[in-house]
Parts: structure tokens; sequence; C-alpha cells
């Protein structure tokens, strides 16, 4: 056994042998000054794709502005940027309020003297007012929650009970009534019960009440005038329906400001225009009334130069009739809107000055017109005026810049790097120029060197356009930044990296041009590293 | 200092020799009882021969580079490396061999010369695409730009394994010597290159780099690459492995009138079946394109630097290309087949010219050479032989080898290309064979080449 294992580390050596040859040769062949002029020579060059994308409008537009929309013109493709902002109304509780109310009612005996015994029976009807007159004229109330109680006291010693009902309360169809004992108290639930407020002479805000009081004598002496009282307590009312004339009311609503992200990080204001924006106002009525809107803020506000910009809008249009729902679709919603363009408004004039918010603020008025109307309200019943700045990616733009600053840090080693050649292989579809530079700069924002040759040579061109502003064909654009030695310090020693991007629509902004769907831009960024392979000590033998 | 690293790197170059191990100057070197390795049909002029390792023993070793030599490597003017590297072949070689004869018997019976040896052969074969020394040398950013990187054929081939080998030379009639030799191979490990395609295009405007190609390479008596653990060796295996394989060499030499020669041999032919911890590493479709990193990956990914992750991705996406498929089936690799064929003619009893023209079948190439030698041959002591040949992509080599005997004991040395001794730094091949044996029963003085000594 031990000499096979002899064996065996000895073919294993030699085997070794042969293979180690091989690398001592090479090191040697490495190592030795005799091959000097090699490894000084071997400067290999090594290229590299760093990154690419292909982005089309969509990647663009969602990444820059998540929270909106891109609108596309199905027939023509032609996209359009939406804002939008909401403003609710107030709540129908402001609307129609029903307070608590209370009523007693006496029963008097048609005899002087009660008797010692036997029984004497009254009847009476009675009219409870729900609510004063003036504000609101109700006709019908259905109820969703709230409590009626009612109670029976007498002046007189014995045994009584009253028989009423409330001809205007019913559920399902029956009417209510009950008998009530003397000297004894009950509530009723009201959910669900309706309430006719119209049989009365008066015809809304009141209900009408039936009593019939049964008094019988107990007592050793005769009582004179005889009286039982009847009282009721309506508490904590709520309406699920509610119908009547709710009379000429102001519908408030909130103001709402909505952030234009297009221009949000803007260096330069730029000169851009564009072609046909709108704003629209889109109302959503379950009220079951109409309702019609003035606009008493409607404005652009630019925080960079401070300006507000009031749409000016067309007399004919300064008012808004939002439409309603009839009674026998209450909770239902009706659509109603109106669009401010440059037919009727001043909005081309308040969005060409890149302004970053869009503030709007509305005032409602319900049954303008005053005459009497015939009304009904829902309890979820609501008013949405939803707000909406349309901007058609249509137009010029020229010097809309865009400047940031990020942290930045390098620490690789690169001292054996001869060279650096960043290529950016860019074809666009979009007929737009963008100028871009990247400047490195220390601790203190000094500028120390910048990536490109110049601000003003477009790494981007733009595709070629058509004389309908559409892109006809992508512009391939190859841009090398070739680093040299002597530069290498300003890359590995900035702390903040400024980039400064400028665009502009095709033809320096001279040419109205349209974004549509099917436009998009590919981007290949690539290294190319020149330098030289260090390997060992060159004095080494 | 200078004759120290002249010492290191001859010994480093020294085995640098030998187109695949040719052993021209030895075919026909009759003093050495070793040439009925190359022609089994040959007889040596002494009767009995013995070699046993180490006291007596044969050893060769050599190597060979197709490619650049060292003073094209080391030149100062480093437009004599480039330009030496752009005239690289599509496939260039380089190989290092080494042989031991641990045992050799040859015993003369009538008209039969019997022999039996056991010889240890290792072997390293690099087979490289000029391209990817040029790829190396300059990167892919200057002349690769654009163009594919062929890099197929990049084979690494290297073994070791034992042979027990029993030939019989016969001559039969008057002028004709026919012999043939059975060997019993026994395998200790091999690394097989069986497919290898590989290609880098750099695309020259975007940098893009498509990888193409496809390999398989297999591997036996060696730990797998992913789990050294399940290594193991059992020992009598050393001598008798399961890697078995069975070698044929047959040889004819015919002697005309007047002393003229011709002969011939076909050796090696045969194969090694591997199944001792086999495995087997697979990519039949390598097929890799890549552009770098999605700018979004990196804007969703918080990555630190953008280079730093493109580098990352090319690196876990050839990772992932590398961790291939793999088996333990059994494989079975060729043995080098070489061929020999001489003529020669012997003048005044004592000397002989003649050519050679030889070829070898390995790395999936045909290799081929040519050679003129003179020999001497001088009472019962002396041989010596001289040749020129042209193998190994190189066209000076100058071949000699001397035979000395004393008494029953002889020394030898032999060496293919003497002008890698000479001038080790602008060779290609290098070459040598040397050792002792036991020889009776010799007579040089007669040794026109009679087929019967």
């Amino acid at each position: 056994m031990q000499e096979e294992n002899d064996l065996f580390l000895f073919r294993m050596s030699k085997a070794l042998k042969i293979t180690t040859f091989c690398s001592v040769f090479l090191l040697l062949l490495f190592s030795c000054e005799k091959f000097d002029s090699l490894k000084e020579n071997w400067r290999p060059s090594l290229a590299v794709p760093l990154l690419y994308t292909t982005v089309d409008v969509y990647d663009i537009l969602a990444k820059a502005n998540r929270n909106d929309l891109v609108i596309i013109n199905e027939n023509t493709g032609l996209l359009a940027l939406s804002y939008k902002g909401v403003l609710v109304s107030s709540s129908p509780s402001d609307i129609v309020q029903l307070p608590n109310q209370s009523g007693t009612f006496v029963v008097n005996s048609p005899l002087p003297l009660m008797p010692i015994s036997g029984s004497i029976s009254q009847s009476v009807s009675q009219t409870q007012t729900l609510l004063p007159s003036g504000i609101v004229e109700l006709s019908k109330i259905i109820f969703r929650s709230g409590k009626l109680i009612y109670s029976l006291g007498s002046s007189f010693g014995g045994s009584g009970s009253v028989d009423f009902s409330i001809v205007s309360l019913s559920k399902d169809g029956s009417v209510f009534q009950r008998t009530i004992n003397l000297n004894t108290l009950d509530t009723l639930d009201l959910a669900g019960f309706e309430l006719d407020l119209s049989k009365t002479s008066l015809g809304f805000n009141e209900f009408l009440m039936n009593i019939t009081a049964t008094i019988t004598g107990s007592a050793g002496d005769p009582i004179p005038s005889p009286m039982a009282t009847f009282s009721i307590d309506l508490k904590d009312l709520d309406y699920e329906e509610v119908y009547g004339d709710f009379k000429t009311q102001t519908v408030t609503a909130d103001e709402d400001s909505i952030l234009i992200k297009l221009f949000g990080k803007l260096k330069d204001v730029g000169q851009i225009s564009f072609e046909g924006p709108s704003i629209h106002l889109y109302a959503t009525n379950s009220f079951g009334f109409p309702v019609r809107i003035s606009f008493d803020d409607l404005y652009t506000y630019n925080t960079i130069s401070g300006d507000t910009f009031k749409l000016g809008i067309d007399p004919n249009s300064s008012t808004f009739d939002i439409d309603y729902p009839p009674a026998s679709r209450i909770g239902d919603s009706t659509l109603s809107s109106i669009t401010f363009n440059r037919s009727n408004s001043t909005v081309e004039e308040i969005v060409s000055p890149t302004p970053k918010w869009l503030i709007s603020k509305v005032t409602g008025i319900m049954n303008a017109d005053g005459v009497p109307a015939e009304n009904h309200l829902h309890r979820d019943a609501k008013l949405q005026i939803e707000t909406e700045l349309e901007l058609p990616l249509s137009g010029k733009v020229f010097n809309y810049g865009f400047r940031d600053t990020s942290e930045y840090s390098f620490s690789e080693s690169i001292d054996e790097i001869d060279s650096i050649l960043v290529r950016a292989n860019i074809i666009n579809g979009f007929p737009i120029d963008a100028q871009v530079q990247v400047y490195l700069t220390d601790e203190n924002y000094k500028i120390t060197d910048s990536i490109f040759p110049g601000i003003n040579e477009n790494l981007i061109a733009s595709g070629k356009i058509n004389s309908k502003g559409r892109v006809s064909e992508p512009a391939k654009k190859v841009t090398d930044v070739k680093i040299q030695k002597d530069r290498v310090p300003n890359i590995t020693n900035a702390s903040y990296l400024i980039t400064d991007m400028r665009f502009q629509t095709s033809q320096k902004g001279d040419v109205s041009v349209k974004i549509f769907d099917d436009y998009e831009i590919s981007l290949k960024i690539g290294l190319k590293v020149d330098g030289k392979v260090p390997l060992g000590d060159s004095e080494g033998n | 200092m200078k004759a120290t690293r002249f010492i290191i790197l001859f010994i480093a170059l020294f085995p640098i020799a030998l187109n695949a191990q040719l052993e021209h100057t030895l075919y026909g070197f009759k003093t050495v009882p070793q040439l009925v390795k190359l022609n089994p049909a040959m007889m040596p002029l002494s009767k009995v021969n013995v070699t046993l390792f180490p006291a007596l023993s044969s050893v060769a070793f050599g190597a060979n580079t197709s490619g650049l030599t060292v003073n094209q490597l080391a030149a100062e003017d480093i437009s004599v490396f480039e330009d030496a590297l752009s005239k690289m072949k599509d496939r260039n070689f380089l190989t290092v061999k080494n042989e031991i004869e641990l045992l050799h018997l040859g015993l003369k019976l009538g008209d039969n010369y019997v022999s039996g040896s056991v010889t240890s052969h290792t072997r390293f074969g690099l087979a490289y695409p000029g391209d990817l020394a040029r790829l190396i040398w300059e990167g892919n950013g200057k002349s690769f730009l654009g163009d594919r990187a062929n890099m197929d054929n990049l084979t690494i081939n290297t073994g070791s394994y034992l042979e027990y080998g029993v030939g019989i030379a016969r001559t039969v009639g008057k002028s004709l010597n026919i012999g043939a030799r059975v060997k019993y191979l026994s395998g200790l490990f091999n690394v097989h290159t069986r497919e290898s395609q590989l290609g880098l295009y750099t695309d020259s405007l975007s940098f893009d780099l498509v990888l193409d190609g496809a390999f398989d390479l297999r591997t036996s008596g060696l730990p797998n690459l992913n789990d050294t653990a399940e290594f193991s060796l059992n020992p009598q295996e050393l001598l008798f492995s399961n890697n078995n394989g069975l070698g044929l060499d047959v040889g004819i030499s015919y002697e005309g009138k007047g002393g003229f020669n011709v002969s011939g041999s076909i050796i090696n032919i045969g194969r090694i079946t591997w199944k001792n911890n086999v495995n087997t590493y697979q990519n039949p479709d390598i097929s890799f394109e890549f552009s770098g990193v999605p700018i979004n990956d990196i804007l969703g990914g918080g990555n630190d630097s953008s280079s730093t992750s493109s580098f990352q991705v090319l690196q876990d996406s050839l990772s992932s290309i590398f961790s291939v498929g793999q088996s333990k089936n059994p494989y079975s690799t060729s043995l080098p087949t070489q061929g020999f064929l001489s003529f020669s003619q012997s003048l005044f009893d004592r000397v002989e010219v003649g050519v050679l023209g030889t070829a070898i079948i390995q790395d999936k190439a045909i290799r081929m050479g040519v050679r003129a030698n003179g020999s001497i041959f001088i009472g019962k002591w002396l041989g010596f032989t001289m040749n020129y040949g042209i193998y190994g992509g190189s066209w000076v080599n100058v071949g000699a080898g001397l035979s000395l005997a004393a008494g029953p004991v002889q020394f030898y040395v032999l060496s293919d290309n003497v002008l890698g001794f000479i001038q080790p730094f602008d060779s290609k091949n290098a070459h040598a064979r040397f050792g002792f044996n036991l020889t009776i029963g010799k007579n040089y003085s007669k040794a026109r080449l009679k087929v019967k000594a």
C-alpha cells in the first residue's frame, strides 16, 4: 500500500510539475526585466455597454407625473396631460335640518264635574308643527332614524287611557295609532316611517294627530273640570329622504389647488406655448335640486415670478347650471360639464407663463331662479365638482430648462487608466432637441469640470418632422466624450453633480410640434477604457 | 544575475519542444533500444536490452509552441511582438509532454525481437486561437470593434496514463521486417475538451457584447469543480485503474539492394475509456447578449453606481452561462496517433542517410513534419546522428543524438532541436530524451540497415 501511495504521489507530483512548469514559465516571463517592454506597452482597450433604455411617452410622463393622466386622442393618437382636482360640496345636513320638537295636548272633559263613578269620552284633532316656515318647506320625510316619545297624565284619580293616531305618519301603508294608559310613557322608533307634511291646511312643515281620551272615575269626590294631558317629543331626527321646496340657498365648496408638475423643476421659464389647452369642470350631482355655479376664483400661480393669472371668462359662459336627477331617481346622480378654451376664455394666456398651480374656488346657488320648486334630498347626496386642466402636447417650447443637483462620490482606483470614452448613442423619435451638461463641483459647489464640451450642443437631436408637426423619422445621434488622464482627478474628487438640461422643440422652438403616443426614444451608453494593466514590479527579476 | 535568469528561463523553456513528441531523432537510431516505440518492426543493434527505473531509465520531455517565441515576447521594439501577434493563426498550440520508461525488456530470439515495457505518459496540451491572444493584448476596444473575436477551438487536453506494452518484431524472408505492439493503458487523470466554440462580438457603435458558442469539457480522476468533497481515489487504481484502454502500434521495414531501406509505422492507435470520477461540463448553446443595465433597474434598484452595476450584471450573467449541466457518463479519448515514413540509404557500413516524414493527429488537427538525417555507428560503443527538420511551425530545427556504450552500459541523449538549447529565446520547439540502458550483444560496425541484426 505504501508503494502504491508513493507511486501515486510520484505521478501526481509529475503531473503537477507539468502544470506548474507552464505557470512558472508565464510568471517568469512577466517578472523578468527582459519583458519590461511587454509590460509597459500592455495597454488594452476595453469596451462595454453600460446602460440602456427605451422609453415612450407613457414612461416619461407617467414617471414624471405619477398622479396625473395622459390622455390619448383615439383618432389621432395625440397626447395631452391632464391635471385634476376635486371639490366636494357641503353635506345634505347643511341644506335641510330636522330639529327636535315637542307638543302637549289637553283633552278637556265634556262634563264640568267628573262623576264619582262611570266613564266619559272625548275626541280632538291636533296639528303639530315640525319646522318653522321660511327656511324650507317640506312636504314629506322618510325617516332614517329618530324617536317619538309620548305620555298621558290627568288631573283626577281613577283610571284612563288615550287612543291616538298620527294620520300623517305611516309605515308600509299603515297609519300609526296607539292606546296609552294614564300616567304612562312610551317610545316609537321612527326608522322607516314616512311623515306626510302636506295634509294640513298649510300644506307643509306640519302633521295631523287625532286623539280620543276615555276616562273612568273611581274617586270619592267629584272633580271639577277634569282633563287629561297628552305629550309627544320628537328627538334625534334624521332623514333618509326628504321632499319639498328647499328655497334658494348657497352651496359652498372648498378651494382646490392643482399642482402642474410639468413645470415643477423649471430652472428657466423659457418660452412655451400650448395649442388648445382647456379647463374642464365636471359636476356630478345627486342633490335633488338645480345648482348654478359661478366662478369666483379660477387662476394660475407662477411660483418663480410670483404672478397670478386670473381666468377671463366670456359672459355667456360665466355661470354653469348643474342638472339634477328627478324625484323618481332619488339617490342617482347627473353629470354636467363646462369647458373653458380659447373660444370662451383666456386659458391659453394663463398656462403659457408655465405656472405651477391652478387654483379654483367655486360657489353654487341652489334654486337660483327662485320659483316654487319640487326638490328632494337623499341623505347620501352630494355635489362633486372636478376641475381638470388639459394640456395637449402640441405647441412650441424654447429653452425649457431643468437643473438638478446630486451628491457624488467616486471610490474606484483608476490610476492606471489613460483615457475614458463615454459614448451616448441616442435614437430620438420625439420632436425635441435637448442640451445637457453635467457639471462637477467641489464641496463648495464650485464648478471644477464639466462632462460635455458645451451646453449649446444638442446631446439629443430632434426627430425629423413633417408639415403636420409629426415626427417622420427618428434622429440618430452619437456623442463621444473622451476624458483624458489629466482630467481624471476632477472626476474622482468631485462632491456634487449639477445636471443642467434644456429642451426645445424642433428648429429652436420655431415649429409647432405634436407629441403622439407612438413616440419613443432609445438611449445607450457605452464605455471604452484605455489603460495599463499592472503586472507587478517592473524592476523584478 | 543574468546567468541566473538565463538558467531559470532555460529550465522553463526546456520542455517547450517537440511537436507532440514526434521523436524525429529517435526514429531509426538503432543503437537505442527505445526505437521500437516508434516502429515496432525495427530491431535495435543489441540482442538483450534492459531498462529499469530509476537507475537505468529512459526519460523524455519536451514542449512545443506554434505561437510566439520568447524573443518576440521580449522585444524592446513592441512592434516586433505586435507583428508576430498579428500573424498568429486561428489555432495555435502549446504542448508539454513527459515520458518516463519505468521498465523495458528486449530480447532477440532468432528472427524475432520481443520487447515489453511499462511507461508513464503525461501530457498538457493547449490549443488557443490567435484572436484570444490578440484579445488579451489589445482588449475588445480596438480592432475587434465591429468584429467577432474568434475563439473557437480553444481547447485544453491534458492527462496521465500508464502504458503496459508488449511487442514483437519478426524478420520475414531476407529483406522484410514486420512488427506490432499491443498496449494496455491505465488512465490516472484526464481533462478533455470535446467541443469548444466561443466568439465575442463587440458592436462598434454601442459596444454591445454578444457571446456565442458551445462547450463540452470532461474530466476524469479529478475533483468536481463544484463539489470537491465527492472526490475519492482508490490507491489500487493507480496501477490498474478503471480507466482502461488499449493501444496498438504496427510497423514495417524493408531493405532493398545496396543498403536502401524504406520503413513506416503507425503508432498509438487506440483509446482510453475514462470511468473514474467523471465530470462533464456542458453548455451546447451559449447565446448571450449584453447591452448594459436597464436604466429603469438602476433607478428602481437603488444601486450605488451604474458602472459597478453594469460589470456586476455582466459577471452574474457570465456565471450563469458557465453554470452548466453536468453528467457522470464515461467518455473516451483517442491516443495521439502518429505515422512515420522513412527512406534511408546506408553507406560504407557505418553511415546512414535518409529522410523521414511524420504526422500526428492530435487536438483535432493533423500536424506534419519532415526531417533529413545522417547517422554514423562505430564499433560497439558509438552512435551519432544529426538531422534537420521542419515541423511545429518552425523551419529551423536541428536535431542530434549520441549513444555511448561502456561495456554493457549505454548512455544516450537525443534532441529533436538542439537550437532550442543554443537559442532558446528564438526557438519554438525543444526536446530531449536521455537515459541509460543495459545492452548486450551489440556490434555497431555491421549496422548497415539489414533487417537481420
